[in-house]
């Protein structure tokens, strides 16, 4: 269903100085050219900057599957979106989607997708209503006008915004626009879904119904297959029969969740500590470089640490460690790793 | 169960600029002042250079023009209130489309993207046919004389027609700077240097015979110069000779010659501008600039 092999994105473009003017880019630009003076920032004054967005990326996603792709932001998920729906062309590297080439066989491959993007508003017209708008892209993307109708209407209802079917677009929440971009890509049934971030700004209800949607009707019912794009590890988790981690443009690890969370290899606990003080989680941070600790305060002024234990510390041996770092622990509760221990495990050391 | 791919999805080319058509009427009756005001604006030039023509030259004034000063300057106003907008539209379709997000989506849809700029055009000059009446109505209020027959008007459509197709491969080219000169800022250096042009000196408001010699030459680079002497030799009573320079290539035809001119500029400017406008295309979507976020 999509075979991407060494996909690499590299986007050049203008470079936004701070305190310096377009024109005054120009002159040292000449001035590096006319007196040789070249630094090498200014080897062209437009397309001096590059932004490497994909860095040699192979995956396979199987038909009927759902696969997610996991990544910080800015990892490079959503270029890799658009280039397997031929939005934008790769720099270097092939694709494959739905057996079609995205280099040579642009119509194909538009043809056999359906894409729904992060963003809450994308390219509605805020004064036409919001089953008119849905209708329209129906119609663009090739359904006739009645089914475009129906569509438009059953796409409201996923999103639970059919009573606002008449209502101007411009009229709608920002998390209400976000209902209605998914809606937007759930109007054409193509055999491929690709989902970037498609339950970013929904309310927990919202999102549930999404997930319910994609892995109950399009996936297990229809047998459609899902390339979702997300950083929400639980969705991944919920949602994804394999998983890829993208961070910096690379896939830096691949597999099923389970295989990931076992390739963590080491005991995760949660601390209960009456109070965690700034500095004494960076002294035990620097006392301890093998293990990954995450914090946050609770509502009554107590702290919840969750560590995961990457050099090989027994669970049992925490407590007195983080007495001796100024720590007083309450509980130590161990727990099994998580997608999100594998994330942080892996994207935080390449950080 | 599992789906197999299907063949690449079909679009009705007729139905989809019905439907542009369609949005951008819903549109324009929500902006019902901003339509009304650009109506106004367009009677208050009309009739400024109405009052000019009649100051100077009184009524049915036939200075330097060999006709009726009226009808030369109503015919040119149509001409170049609708090759202007075949001009602007392409551009203009691009420029909302980017900015509101929408050109990522309609290059995902089936249908090329060619047919979103034409859907365009075409609502563009029907909405642009309103104020095309108006300066009909204004004309004929002002002492208008048209020579009507069944030739004028054949010739009219026909050189109209072909000097649409070169107005719009400008159009085309206007709107590939786009992408190809990253003119993204609602003006582009091919609408500003024809537009100008287009009015200063291929005839519009006063004869090409009255401009400097080299300016005469420059305005042959236009096809709006020889669409507009071509439909003015039919319509406007007393009007003829040579009043263009490349008449003197060939003294007994000129409207043979308006007409080889228009029809190769024409062709070449389409050619162009659509190869242009598609460079622009493949580089948006080399670079990534589909879309103001990568």
């Amino acid at each position: 269903m999509i075979e991407a092999c060494g996909l690499t994105k590299v986007y050049t473009y203008q470079p936004v100085r701070a305190g310096g003017s377009r024109s005054e880019m120009w002159a040292d630009f000449l001035v590096s050219r006319l007196f040789g003076r070249n630094t090498g920032e200014f080897s062209s004054p437009r397309l001096s900057n590059r932004l490497v967005a994909l860095d040699a990326v192979s995956l396979t996603v199987a038909p009927g599957e759902v696969f997610g792709l996991l990544g910080p932001n800015g990892a490079g998920k959503t270029t890799l979106v658009k280039i397997l729906c031929g939005i934008i062309e790769p720099t270097a590297g092939t694709a494959r989607v739905n057996g079609h080439d995205v280099r040579r066989e642009l119509d194909a491959v538009k043809g056999s997708v359906a894409v729904v993007q992060a963003g809450g508003w994308l390219g509605f017209e805020f004064q036409l209503s919001i089953a008119w708008n849905l209708e329209f892209w129906g119609r663009l993307y090739g359904l006739p006008p009645s089914l475009a109708r129906r569509r438009a209407r059953a796409a409201l209802e996923l999103v639970g915004l059919e009573r606002y079917a008449n209502d101007s677009a411009g009229r709608l929440s920002s998390g209400m626009r976000q209902r209605l971009a998914i809606a937007k890509g759930f109007i054409l049934e193509a055999p491929l879904f690709l989902l970037d971030e498609p339950t970013t700004a929904l309310d927990p209800v919202g999102a549930h119904q999404v997930r319910e949607f994609i892995r109950g009707r399009l996936n297990r019912d229809q047998g459609r297959t899902v390339f979702l794009c997300t950083h929400n590890m639980a969705e991944a988790e919920q949602l994804c029969d394999r998983v890829a981690i993208l961070n910096s443009g690379r896939i830096i690890a691949s597999g099923r969740p389970t295989e990931l969370v076992r390739m963590v290899g080491h005991d995760v606990v949660r601390v209960a500590a009456a109070r965690a003080p700034a500095a004494a989680l960076e002294q035990l941070r620097r006392a301890r470089p093998g293990w990954r600790v995450t914090d946050r305060e609770l509502f009554d002024g107590s702290s919840e640490l969750r560590i995961a234990l990457a050099d090989g510390t027994g669970a049992d041996a925490v407590g007195a460690i983080l007495a001796g770092s100024g720590l007083r622990a309450t509980a130590v509760e161990p727990l099994s790793p998580s997608l999100e221990d594998v994330f942080c495990l892996l994207a935080g050391k390449r950080q | 169960m599992r789906l197999k791919p299907r063949a690449p999805r079909k679009y009705d080319a007729w139905g989809l600029l019905w439907l542009y058509i369609a949005r951008n009427f819903r549109v324009l009756t929500y902006f019902r002042v901003s339509f009304f005001t650009g109506l106004l604006s367009a009677a208050c030039g009309a009739l400024t250079f109405l009052f000019i023509g009649q100051a100077l030259l009184g009524a049915g004034g036939r200075a330097n023009i060999g006709g009726d000063y009226t009808s030369f300057l109503i015919i040119g106003m149509i001409f170049n209130q609708l090759y202007g907008t075949a001009l602007r539209a392409p551009y203009d379709a691009i420029h909302r489309a980017y900015w509101s997000a929408q050109l990522e989506s309609i290059v995902l849809s089936p249908a090329p993207l060619t047919l979103l700029v034409n859907g365009e055009v075409l609502w563009a000059l029907l909405n642009s046919l309103v104020r095309v009446g108006l300066y009909v109505v204004l004309g004929f209020a002002f002492g208008m004389r048209l020579s009507v027959s069944a030739t004028g008007l054949g010739v009219l459509a026909a050189a109209f027609a072909v000097g649409l197709v070169g107005a719009l491969g400008l159009g085309l080219l206007s709107a590939a700077t786009f992408s190809l000169l990253n003119a993204k800022g609602n003006t582009d250096p091919v609408q500003w240097g024809v537009s100008t042009l287009q009015s200063l000196i291929t005839g519009i408001y006063f004869p090409v015979t009255v401009l400097p010699r080299w300016l005469q030459y420059v305005a042959l680079g236009l096809p709006h110069t020889y669409a507009l002497d071509a439909a003015r030799r039919f319509m406007v009573p007393g009007y003829g000779g040579v009043t263009l320079p490349i008449h003197a290539l060939c003294p007994g035809y000129p409207l043979a010659l308006d007409f080889a001119a228009l029809t190769i500029l024409a062709l070449l400017l389409y050619w162009l501008g659509r190869r242009m406008f598609q460079a622009g295309i493949a580089r948006a979507r080399k670079d990534g600039s589909l879309s103001r976020w990568t």
